[in-house]
């Protein structure tokens, strides 16, 4: 599967129970390139190059899939991405069946942010009659990155099937600590001879995010996408629209527009492919600034507070010239404030900052130095 | 005499006893010799020439923080010093340690020791600490050396130090969100030498301190 939300796994899991779960288990690597005109949330609109790998293995009962992707921006700035996820189908039990399935991901954004999940589920499914049409109630947990507490997703689903046209529906209720929301989201398939159409409309009717610390909002949102096979090793892929945030899995929501080229070892494309170089973009471009929060200093030389505003640390640490190199702890004041007071006197300093006894960085808001010891300081200006 | 009166004179006595005898007492323990030693003979001829040997301290116990070894200690206060003597000879014998530490950082960023006198000459009596500070900080950003120089003397007669603090976060937003940096430097110091330096940014469409602007991914 790719990085991109339990909706689109809900999605692909319908398409692989009616449609892609093989006779025989086989495999299948690919790889694909295009290019991309994207605005995240928060962002300018800038263009984006996608280079993305991937393999899969289906059987009639499991299920695995890989994907990593490099996609750089025109800053030059890259995020790259790697996931991996696999599903069991259970034996047949008259009209039910359990489904157990896990997925792990991780990104890092211009070689420095970086943030990872890993989730597991299960779901409960029923068919209808010939398979045609069925629903299923689910559950998926796991981590969320530095978030405390387990992310809890619960789904309900229908679908169903004519000829060439599938169709699901889903309602999905999230929380992520204090944050909380709700999608509705309908979606269809249609596989011709020639091209393979995918669209989905949605709503993010309710959210609750009472800091605004994962940037979740009401939305409508909706995607469109096409797929032409040129031959059976290679196809063409247009995409556009807009997907909301996705914080259990540190996706920003974004609109885009993009066209790419997939090559594939030699089998039919099947239906529940999706198009990667959409589906690859939705890593989480953390700007330096939220990832490395700047170090706030205000007061007189005498008694200078330095402050960092951050959540979920458990430490904060200082080191530079005004500390003769030592380090320091900052003194957790609110739960997203840290500080502590020192002598600094007016002038240039060099500094560096620690969260919870990690590796020793140059803080936000400083200049970048490259030391004669190999490593980088911040260059601190103080009026 | 209170308590803490009689435990300070007596510390000081001690350390400046140890500077004169060529021993910076901080160095001790942490790093490593012969580095040490060497060090300490730098400092000694440092202060024997006027020049302040804080900066020169504080590089060592940098340097010991991080590991480093001795040699590479020794040659990180060798450079800084020679740094400090022409960030001097450009500000002249009566700047302060401030600004002789921002001169040596401007240096290092690409800045020359022209351009600092030329800085001085202009900032006559003002304060040249955050100025000096601000063209290192151009030039780290991606603004050619000759073109950030050329930046902060235009404002050099005029601006304080708030004023060069300004125009550095403006240039720098300008740059983050996809502007060269030699054009946001010159959109910024028209408008900054126009008054003017709350003017929109290009294709932004958002105005200038206070308000948050978005940048490229």
């Amino acid at each position: 599967m790719r990085p991109r939300g339990w909706r689109d796994g809900l999605a692909l899991a319908a398409w692989l129970l009616g449609a892609a779960f093989p006779l025989i288990a086989q495999t299948e690597g690919s790889l694909g390139v295009g290019a991309s005109v994207v605005r995240y949330d928060g962002f300018l609109t800038s263009s984006a190059f996608v280079f993305a790998p991937a393999v899969r293995f289906d059987s009639p009962r499991l299920s695995l899939a890989g994907l990593g992707s490099w996609t750089v921006f025109e800053t030059g700035h890259g995020v790259i991405q790697g996931s991996a996820a696999g599903s069991w189908l259970a034996g047949s039990s008259g009209s039910w069946r359990l489904e157990l399935s896990g997925s792990a991901g991780a990104s890092q954004y211009a070689g420095r942010s970086s943030a990872a999940h890993v989730l597991g589920g299960a779901r409960l499914h029923v068919f209808g009659a010939g398979i045609t049409r069925g629903g299923w109630i689910g559950v998926n947990t796991g981590a969320s990155g530095e978030t405390s507490g387990a992310p809890v997703e619960v789904t309900m689903a229908g679908w169903a099937m004519r000829k060439r046209l599938a169709l699901l529906g889903s309602a999905t209720w999230t929380w992520l600590g204090r944050v909380r929301y709700f999608d509705l989201v309908g979606a269809m398939r249609w596989t011709g001879p020639h091209l393979e159409l995918q669209a989905s409309v949605g709503a993010r009717p309710w959210a609750r995010d009472p800091v605004d610390e994962r940037d979740v909002v009401a939305i409508a949102y909706g995607e469109i996408s096409a797929a032409v096979p040129v031959n059976r090793w290679m196809a063409l892929s247009l995409a556009g629209g807009r997907y909301p945030s996705d914080p259990v899995r540190h996706s920003l929501g974004a609109a885009y527009l993009s066209a790419g080229l997939r090559v594939r070892t030699a089998r039919a494309a099947p239906p529940s492919v999706p198009l990667q170089t959409t589906g690859v973009l939705r890593g989480r471009p953390l700007p330096t600034e939220k990832d490395a929060p700047p170090l706030e200093v205000t007061g007189a030389e005498e008694r200078r507070i330095l402050r960092v505003r951050a959540r979920d640390l458990a430490s904060v640490e200082v080191m530079g010239d005004f500390t003769d190199w030592l380090p320091v702890k900052l003194a957790r004041v609110a739960p997203d404030r840290w500080e502590i007071a020192l002598v600094i006197p007016a002038g240039v300093h060099r500094v560096t900052i620690r969260h919870d006894g990690g590796p020793w960085s140059a803080p936000g808001g400083t200049r970048l130095e490259r030391t004669e010891f190999g490593e980088e300081v911040g260059i601190l200006v103080v009026p | 005499m209170s308590a803490l009166r009689l435990g300070i004179v007596p510390a000081l006595l001690l350390a400046l006893t140890a500077v004169a005898q060529g021993q910076e007492p901080r160095l001790a323990g942490r790093v490593p010799e012969p580095a040490r030693t060497q060090v300490n003979a730098i400092l000694t001829a440092a202060h024997t020439g006027g020049l302040p040997t804080e900066p020169l301290i504080d590089r060592a116990l940098e340097g010991a923080a991080k590991g480093a070894p001795a040699a590479m200690i020794v040659a990180a206060v060798t450079r800084l010093r020679d740094e400090l003597v022409q960030a001097r000879s450009a500000f002249g014998e009566t700047a302060s340690t401030a600004e002789l530490t921002a001169g040596a950082s401007a240096l290092r960023a690409g800045a020359t020791a022209a351009s600092l006198a030329r800085l001085r000459a202009v900032r006559s009596g003002k304060p040249l600490t955050v100025a000096a500070a601000v063209m290192a900080d151009l030039v780290a950003a991606g603004v050619p050396a000759d073109t950030a120089v050329g930046a902060v003397l235009a404002l050099a007669s005029d601006a304080d130090d708030a004023d060069y603090l300004t125009f550095r976060r403006n240039v720098q937003r300008d740059i983050a969100l996809g502007a060269s940096p030699s054009a946001a430097l010159a959109v910024r110091i028209r408008a900054a030498v126009s008054g003017a330096d709350a003017a929109p940014s290009p294709g932004t469409g958002q105005t200038g301190p206070g308000v948050p602007r978005k940048r490229k991914p």
